[in-house]
Order: C-alpha cells, then structure tokens, then sequence
C-alpha cells in the first residue's frame, strides 16, 4: 500500500488541476475581460452600468419570484404524491419515474410550441368566458402564472429524483405507523414524522429547481416575458465587456442564492433541535 | 409511575376476523379473548397471521370481516390515531430528527401538552425504562436495545389501555434478547395495562407471556399458559412447535382405571384418558406423544432395574450429542424412527454408545394423547416454515 501510494496522490492532484483549469480559467478570463478596458486600467464601469441598467431588478425580481412559487408548487404537488406512492402503491413507482423523467426528453422549444398553441385556443367569441379570461390572466406579464406552469413540469425530474433518494433513506411506513399509535393524524404523521426527516431532500429538490427558474431562457423568451435571464439576453447583445460582466454577475447572484438557501436550512435544523 | 397502574387495563376481543391478501388468506377467522392486564403472547411461524391480527388491533389493517373490541367497545372503524393503543415495532422506529427525549414526548407534543411538562413526563418514562440519563442522545447515538427501550417508553406516554409488541426484539442478538425479555415483563408488571406481543420464537413467548396463543393458518390452535401448552399440546402442530414432541401411531386396546392401554409395534403404552384429546373408542386410532426430557434411558443388559409401571420402548441408540447440561440420544425403535431423548449429564453412563440397545421408559403421567387424523410433522421446523419475519411483513 505504502509503495502504491504515491502515485493515486499523484492523479488527484492532476485530476484537481485539470478541474481548476477547466472551470476558473474562462471564469478569470471573462472577470479580467470585464474590469480591465485596455489602457484605462481596472475599472468596474461594466458592473456599474448593469446595476444601473433598465430592467436589472425587475427582472431579478420576477426571476425570484417565479422560483418561489415553483418551488412551492412542485412539492405541495410533489411530497404527498411520493410519500402516498411510498404507502399505498409501490409498484406504480417506476411509471411515476417515468413519468416524471419525461421533461428531461422533450426539448423545451416542442414544449414551449406546444404552449403557445394551448393558449391560443381561446377565440374572440369565448372573450367573455372564464375559460378565455383564465388564459388571459395567466400570461399578466407582472407575474405570468403560465411559466410557474411550465418550471413546474421542468423541475418534475429533479424534484423526482432528490424526494426519491429521501425517501428511500427511511422507512416510511413504519414512521407513519409509529406517528399514528402516537395519536397523530395521517396529516400531522406526515408533518412531524416524515417532513422533518425529509429536510435535505427538500432543501436538494429547491436548490435545483431554483436553479432552474433562475437559468431559464427558451420558454420565457418565447413565450414573450422578461426575467433575469432574458433581461441578460437582451442587455448583453448590444455591447461585449457589458454581456460578460452580466453572466459573471449572474453566476455570482446564483451562487449567493444557493448559500442563502443552505444557510436557511442550517438554521431550521438547529431550530429543529430545540 | 402511579398514575399509570390497573385503572386503565382494557379487555381486548378479536371475532371473526378474517382477512385475505389476494389468493392468500392471512386470518381465517380468529377468535381471541384477552383479559385485563395480561400479557398475551401471538406466537405462530411466519404467515400465520400473528403480525395481522395485531395490525388490526392497532388500526392500520381493515378486516374483510369480523371486528376488534377493545374493553368491550368495537374499534374496527376507528382510525389508528384514536385508538389508544401504543405500538413497538420490530426495526426500530424512532423518529431519527429527535432526542430521545423527545421521541417520547411525541405523543404529548400531539395532544397539544405544554413543552415543559412533556418533557418532564417523558422523562419519568425514560427512567422506567432505565434510560434516564440519555435523553438527550439521538436515535443514531443509542444501541438496539436502548432504542427498543425509548420506542416502549414512547409508546407508553399517552397511557394507552393496550401495548402492543410486533417482534419487537427481533433484530437484537441473543443475549440482549434474554436481557429485554425480562425487561419487558418487568415494565408491563410495573404500568399494569394489557400488553400484546406477536413473536415466532416460542421461548421468548414462554419467557414472557402469562397466556400464549399458538397461531397457525389464520387462527388460534390453541391458547393457555405456557406450561398447559407445553404439557398439554392438543394438536400435532402445537406439540411440534412448542419444544420437541416424539409422537407415536397407536390403536386403543382397553381401559384400565382412568387410564387407556394402547397398542403400539407389540408393546403397550398407558395414556391417562384426562390427557388425550382424541376419541379413545376401542380400535381407533390415537397420536402419542411424550416430551424428550421426560423419558429415561437405560441399557437393556439393566431393563429388570426399570420400576414396574411404565411406559416402555425398545430400540438402538443411532446418534448421541453432548450439549453441556444434556445430552440429546437419538434412538431407533420399531414404534418410532428417531425417538429423541433428553438426558441430563448427572451420571453419564459410558455403556450408551451409538449402537447400544437401549429401554426408553417414563411415566405414564406424561403421555399426552392427539388426534391421529393430523400430519405428524405439522409445526416442525420443515413443514411450516418458521422462515424469515420479512416474509410475513412483506404479505
């Protein structure tokens, strides 16, 4: 072993370094791209112009926003089925993969097609109709529900697959049983025996899903609304230093969301505890 | 602990349950009377419908047919929460987000009972259990056995009317086993409330229980105290899988007193009729039985020695095993291939070899009589499978 050693040593490091290669070197390319204009020196005009720039917050805003209800969405929609799938039909597991892996085949721009075509089923003559006004309303471009819709069956496959991995982790059933001969309803068993115990799955399945509505370009765009993504799409086409600054800051706003996110759940397990 | 004595033991009656899983019947009809305060034992091989009927009992199965009373109230349609039962499963069921602590509370936290009381009431509770200075550890931090004490604990806080044990010892070693049994007996003596314990290991059912009912095909074989099963067997099954049984085919010749002359392989046998649950008409058919550890074995160059009045049998010794405080002979006699026979290693006499023809002879006393219309084998290790626990939980 002593005599092996050296040399798996020796690939990690050359694993490590080709990593760092790979990931930071276009990373400190595009910052150094960003704050060095030729023959000025360092500046940070280009991250000026973007926080300063039409359109920044609104669409960060409405990115932020989108994610939150899809996160919500997903796993009040999500976490009973499963848990319900665990208890009471197991075998209809695999079709549920299945099914739930589905988005992951179809390319977001069939998806988005099919969308469009959805929505344009209301005619002039049902304009008084809930079924037109319905479709209406989910395309207000202050908060288009119709995307939240959409980054909802996106996000079924990693929802999916993290709540699966959780769930698997523990023996649901008897937690249920032993919650219920405790006196707890079907409801609260799953509240106070399974939820808590599903934390790292749920917090997985929000980081993905966030990272998703965040990242999300085809179906918003198509469907003609502007969140951050699209924002940045559009601001950066018209200027290079300025279209680099903003992917870096981009990766930067992700970055500190995912940490925010972790921090939360840090924080509901100490609570947790007490 | 009080609070918590006789006042709340509850009767527990099963009628008529029946229960099917698809082609599988899993209760076919069980009848079971539990009195107050009594420890109950289930005790069947796997698939006999033990762990069902105590699923029943605590509300998370639905029979087909039949109901559940428990103090004289039918609770079939009561769902699980309100039935105040506790439960203690066999892997451990300890929610792993809480302390000790915690997990004993659990039931209070559900009924809405103040954080500071809970936990003192949970503390109480872990100190009947002998775990008062772990409360604060978590599920992953206590071994098997501690775990099974705080998932007791637990199950006892809402003070239910009836405890209920699904092998609840299953997944401990040996010796903690021994240890926990007696644990559990001590604690259902100290809280007073009927306890309900399904178990496949007939020693752990004896150790513990004050009745033991021997479940077989969905229903009750038989039910009583340890020592009247084990000295009364009255079916095949019950007699095999209890302990060990030597059961010889014979034919009722006369009577004689109280007592019964059979006929088996050229010699007589005498069977107290008070023991034989099998018409004893003349000619008929009748199962004998006697327990291993109740035949005495000697050589047959010594048969004169043997008092008058006994049962005997001849045959040749073909295996000896010396376990420590016994040894097992098995004997080879023309009534009955493999006769077992226990003898304890008080002076071990060197002339009973494999191969020496021996006398096997007891007292009459100990002679139980069965039904010859039943499989010889029934409830041995082969037959019904004493299997795997998964099986059963898996139906």
């Amino acid at each position: 072993m002593a005599r092996l050693n050296p040399r798996p040593n020796l690939w990690r490091w050359a694993v490590l370094a080709f990593a760092a290669v790979y990931f930071l070197v276009p990373l400190a390319a595009s910052v150094i791209f960003t704050v060095d204009v030729p023959g000025q020196g360092v500046t940070f005009d280009a991250y000026g112009q973007i926080l300063g720039a039409d359109g920044f917050l609104t669409g960060l805003i409405l990115s932020l926003e989108l994610a939150a209800a899809t996160i919500a969405v997903v796993l009040l929609l999500m976490v009973p089925a499963m848990v319900a799938l665990r208890l009471g039909a197991p075998r209809l597991g695999p079709v549920i993969e299945v099914i739930c892996s589905l988005p992951l085949v179809v390319p977001p721009i069939a998806f988005v097609a099919g969308i469009s075509t959805v929505l344009k089923w209301g005619p002039e003559y049902l304009s008084r109709t809930p079924l037109f006004q319905t479709f209406v309303a989910i395309q207000n471009p202050d908060f288009p529900v119709v995307l939240v819709l959409a980054y909802v069956v996106m996000a079924l496959p990693f929802v999916h697959r993290s709540l699966d991995a959780g769930l698997r982790a523990m023996d649901v059933r008897t937690l249920v049983e032993a919650a219920r001969s405790c006196g707890a309803s079907p409801v609260q068993a799953l509240v106070t025996a399974v939820l808590p115990n599903l934390r790292g799955a749920l917090l997985n399945a929000s980081f993905l899903t966030l990272a998703l509505v965040l990242g999300e370009f085809t179906v918003s765009h198509l469907l003609g609304f502007q969140p951050f993504a699209v924002w940045i799409y559009s601001v950066g086409g018209s200027q290079a230093q300025l279209s680099v600054a903003v992917s870096v800051l981009s990766l930067l706003v992700t970055w500190a969301l995912l940490l925010a996110l972790a921090g939360l759940g840090g924080r509901t397990r100490t609570a947790a505890k007490g | 602990m009080n609070d918590m004595t006789l006042e709340k033991a509850a009767t527990v009656e099963f009628r008529g349950l029946r229960r099917e899983f698809g082609p599988t019947v899993a209760l076919d009809g069980l009848d079971l009377d539990v009195r107050p305060g009594e420890l109950v034992a289930l005790l069947g091989p796997s698939g006999c419908g033990k762990t069902t009927a105590l699923r029943m009992l605590a509300g998370f199965e639905h029979p087909d047919s039949g109901e559940v009373l428990v103090d004289g109230q039918d609770v079939t349609e009561v769902p699980a929460h309100r039935r105040d039962a506790g439960m203690v499963f066999q892997s451990y069921s300890l929610f792993p987000h809480l302390s000790a602590v915690d997990n004993v509370a659990f039931g209070l936290r559900m009924r809405k009972v103040r954080t500071a009381e809970r936990r003192a009431r949970a503390a109480e509770l872990l100190d009947l259990v002998g775990l008062g200075d772990k409360g604060e550890r978590f599920p992953h931090q206590l071994s098997g056995g501690q775990q099974q004490r705080v998932a007791v604990a637990r199950a006892l806080i809402n003070h239910p009317k009836v405890l209920l044990l699904d092998e609840p010892l299953g997944a401990l070693d040996l010796k903690l086993r021994r240890q926990m049994q007696l644990e559990l007996k001590r604690i259902q003596t100290e809280v007073g409330i009927t306890f309900v314990h399904v178990t496949h290991d007939q020693e752990e059912a004896m150790t513990m229980a004050d009745t033991v009912a021997v479940m077989n095909g969905g229903r009750v074989e038989q039910l009583g105290s340890p020592s009247d099963l084990y000295e009364n067997p009255r079916t095949t099954f019950v007699a095999n899988f209890l302990g060990t049984s030597n059961l010889i085919e014979a034919e009722v010749d006369t009577r004689s007193g109280d007592g019964i002359v059979l006929k088996a392989g050229g010699g007589k046998l005498l069977l107290p009729e008070a023991r034989c649950s099998a018409p004893t008409t003349t000619g008929g058919k009748v199962l004998v039985g006697v327990r291993p550890e109740k035949i005495s074995l000697t050589h047959a160059d010594a048969a004169g020695d043997i008092p008058a009045g006994r049962n005997r049998i001849t045959g040749k010794i073909a295996a000896t095993s010396f376990i420590g405080v016994s040894t097992q002979y098995v004997v080879d006699s023309a009534v009955c291939p493999e006769f077992e026979v226990y003898v304890q290693n008080i002076d071990r006499d060197a002339k009973l070899a494999p191969g020496a023809e021996v006398v096997l002879h007891w007292n009459p006393a100990h002679t139980f009589g069965l039904h010859a219309d039943q499989s010889l084998l029934a409830g041995t290790t082969g037959s019904a499978g004493v299997g795997t626990v998964d099986d059963e939980a898996a139906v």
